[in-house]
């Protein structure tokens, strides 16, 4: 069965209407995710949105208990906290790891160091995620390491007849094929890994370049115009959308 | 270079050789003595009852003891040699556990302060250095250890109640006034990267930061950086003009020195005013970037957000091998440099 483009995620489907080949996705019952983070708060945040796109969703307050719940649950995928009271988050993942348990993990971390990322991912970990993110990364990752581990391709990404390719890093519409700059790909790329829903200009800025900008936001205006002229041309059905106050959102005509 | 292994060599060759020369003398002078006083009795060879009675003259006790003087020289020389190479030796065994701690020293970084200096069979004398240096190496490892533990503590602290805001912030946006919401959003985008900058700054200066420095084509860096910056400059009337020499290769971290150039343009546009020169390239010294802008005429401003971003970039470039910063005001205009040597 093939899901017509057309198709919003529903909501008991992780939301992967974006990427070309969705035969599997459609099959596949409710994903449980296991949340480690001692921070309640912010755990109840991510409980939130994880489970707004469809996931089941377990939280564990430190590292024994998430090690506790890892072992006697079948979790598709881990999101770990690194600094936890008890055990760390690394040498949960480290233990997982000698227990045999390999559902992919993405550590969540407040230190921004390389050697620590070098030390997570040694221990096991899929992917690595800096303090303060945005839940439409986070959500990202997470498609990537599921996809990754059912061996799924994430090398092609499909909003309506724009379809982008992550390994030529070229991009299509209408069977047309569009030059992009590294920037304008970059950029295209983090709104088609999260549509149809809208990415924060902060969100943008982390993907697209290293730095920061005073006027951050501004630079962020200005690329998607550039983008929008590449891709929304005079007679096209726009794709690229402007929400306001929240930052910019890639959906298909009618979505 | 002194090296105390020679000098000690030297002393014990000069003591063996002065020990000796005591000796020569002494048996030089008693010899004469006895020479002198020395009556010598001999029986006639053609004459049996004849005895023949005699001393010394002083020209044969001067042929005899000068006899023994030659010899004493002749041979003073491959033994002055001998002590030496034997004084080498001895002092070089004797030195041995110096040289086996400067290897072990040598091998300890900032990264691995919880090895200790550990000499076998040294002597007691070495032995007192060796405690004293593990003190102060333990003294060490637990204040970087501290510094590092409060580090990740500081970071931990400042960034859970930020992504908490940022959590909230983003899934509230759609509800609130978007004006507000956006500026919201940009504030708090703000204060992370303070917080990323105040953080980075520390680690680098307290020399807690790892580079991994490889072979990066200078120009070709900075050219993919700058699109972004003369779009800066051109929202804020400004001109950016970037002239290029060739593509030399440098030893940094791109990482960093990506991070080092962004402190600089960002500064040239936030605190300049009119244009901004970028050069990179190589001259007869070595490879250079360079960023010059006119400074704008409020000290107010430059005084508050210029010095973060210059100290990073001291303590960035300053960790670079071979790399120098230099930023200073020089005909009305503020003139950044990068050189590599």
């Amino acid at each position: 069965m093939k899901l017509d483009n057309g198709t919003p995620p529903t909501l008991f489907m992780p939301p992967v209407s974006a990427l070309a080949s969705t035969e599997a996705a459609v099959t596949l019952a409710v994903m449980r995710i296991l949340i480690a983070e001692d921070e309640a708060k912010v755990a109840t945040h991510i409980r939130n949105g994880l489970t707004e796109a469809g996931y089941a969703v377990d939280v564990a307050a430190d590292g024994h208990e998430a090690l506790w719940l890892a072992e006697s649950n079948p979790y598709d995928a881990l999101v770990f906290d690194v600094m936890m009271p008890g055990t760390d988050g690394i040498t949960v993942v480290r233990q997982l790891r000698r227990k045999g348990i390999h559902a992919p993990v993405i550590l969540l971390t407040a230190r921004h160091d390389v050697e620590d990322r070098i030390r997570g991912l040694d221990a096991g970990a899929d992917d690595y995620l800096a303090k303060p993110f945005s839940m439409s990364e986070l959500l990202a990752r997470l498609r990537a390491v599921l996809r990754r581990q059912r061996a799924e391709p994430v090398d092609r990404l499909r909003i309506a007849d724009l379809e982008l390719d992550l390994l030529t890093r070229t991009a299509h519409r209408g069977g047309e094929k569009i030059a992009l700059t590294n920037r304008e790909f970059a950029l295209l790329e983090v709104l088609m890994l999260s549509a149809p829903k809208p990415v924060s200009k902060t969100a943008i800025v982390e993907h697209v370049w290293d730095q920061h900008f005073d006027s951050g936001t501004n630079v962020v205006n200005v690329y998607v115009n550039y983008l929008r002229e590449k891709i929304d041309r005079p007679g096209w059905a726009p794709l690229i959308h402007t929400v306001r106050g929240v930052g910019f959102a890639v959906k298909e005509p009618g979505a | 270079m002194k090296s105390l292994r020679w000098r000690m060599a030297l002393w014990f060759a000069l003591s063996v050789m002065a020990v000796l020369a005591v000796f020569v003398g002494i048996t030089h002078v008693h010899l004469r003595h006895e020479l002198q006083v020395e009556k010598w009795e001999r029986s006639h060879p053609g004459r049996p009852g004849f005895l023949l009675h005699g001393t010394y003259s002083d020209p044969e006790i001067d042929d005899i003891s000068g006899e023994l003087m030659q010899l004493s020289l002749l041979y003073a020389l491959p033994v002055a040699l001998l002590a030496v190479g034997i004084g080498y030796v001895l002092a070089r065994r004797a030195f041995e556990p110096v040289a086996d701690m400067n290897r072990q020293l040598r091998a300890i970084g900032a990264r691995s302060l919880e090895q200790r200096v550990q000499l076998h069979a040294a002597d007691a004398e070495f032995r007192s250095i060796e405690d004293n240096l593990n003190a102060l190496l333990a003294r060490l490892d637990a204040s970087f250890r501290q510094l590092t533990e409060f580090s990740a503590q500081v970071a931990h602290e400042l960034r859970t109640p930020l992504t908490l805001i940022r959590l909230q912030l983003e899934e509230a946006a759609g509800r609130i006034e978007p004006v507000l919401a956006e500026s919201l959003q940009d504030e708090l985008s703000r204060l992370s990267d303070y917080v990323d900058q105040c953080l980075l700054l520390a680690t680098a200066e307290q020399g807690r930061l790892t580079l991994r420095v490889e072979s990066v084509p200078l120009r070709t860096l900075v050219l993919e950086m700058i699109e972004t910056y003369e779009l800066l400059a051109r929202e804020s009337a400004r001109h950016l003009t970037v002239q290029t020499g060739e593509d030399v290769l440098v030893q940094a971290d791109p990482r960093y020195l990506r991070q080092v150039l962004h402190n600089l343009l960002t500064n040239a546009l936030r605190h300049g005013k009119g244009e901004v020169e970028v050069a990179v390239g190589g001259d007869a010294t070595g490879p250079f970037c360079r960023v010059s802008n006119i400074p704008a005429d409020q000290p107010a401003a430059r005084a508050t957000g210029t010095g973060l971003g210059l100290r990073i970039v001291h303590a960035l470039a300053g960790l670079h091998p071979g790399l120098t910063f230099t930023g200073e005001t020089a005909g009305g205009k503020f003139v950044a440099e990068l050189r590599w040597r």
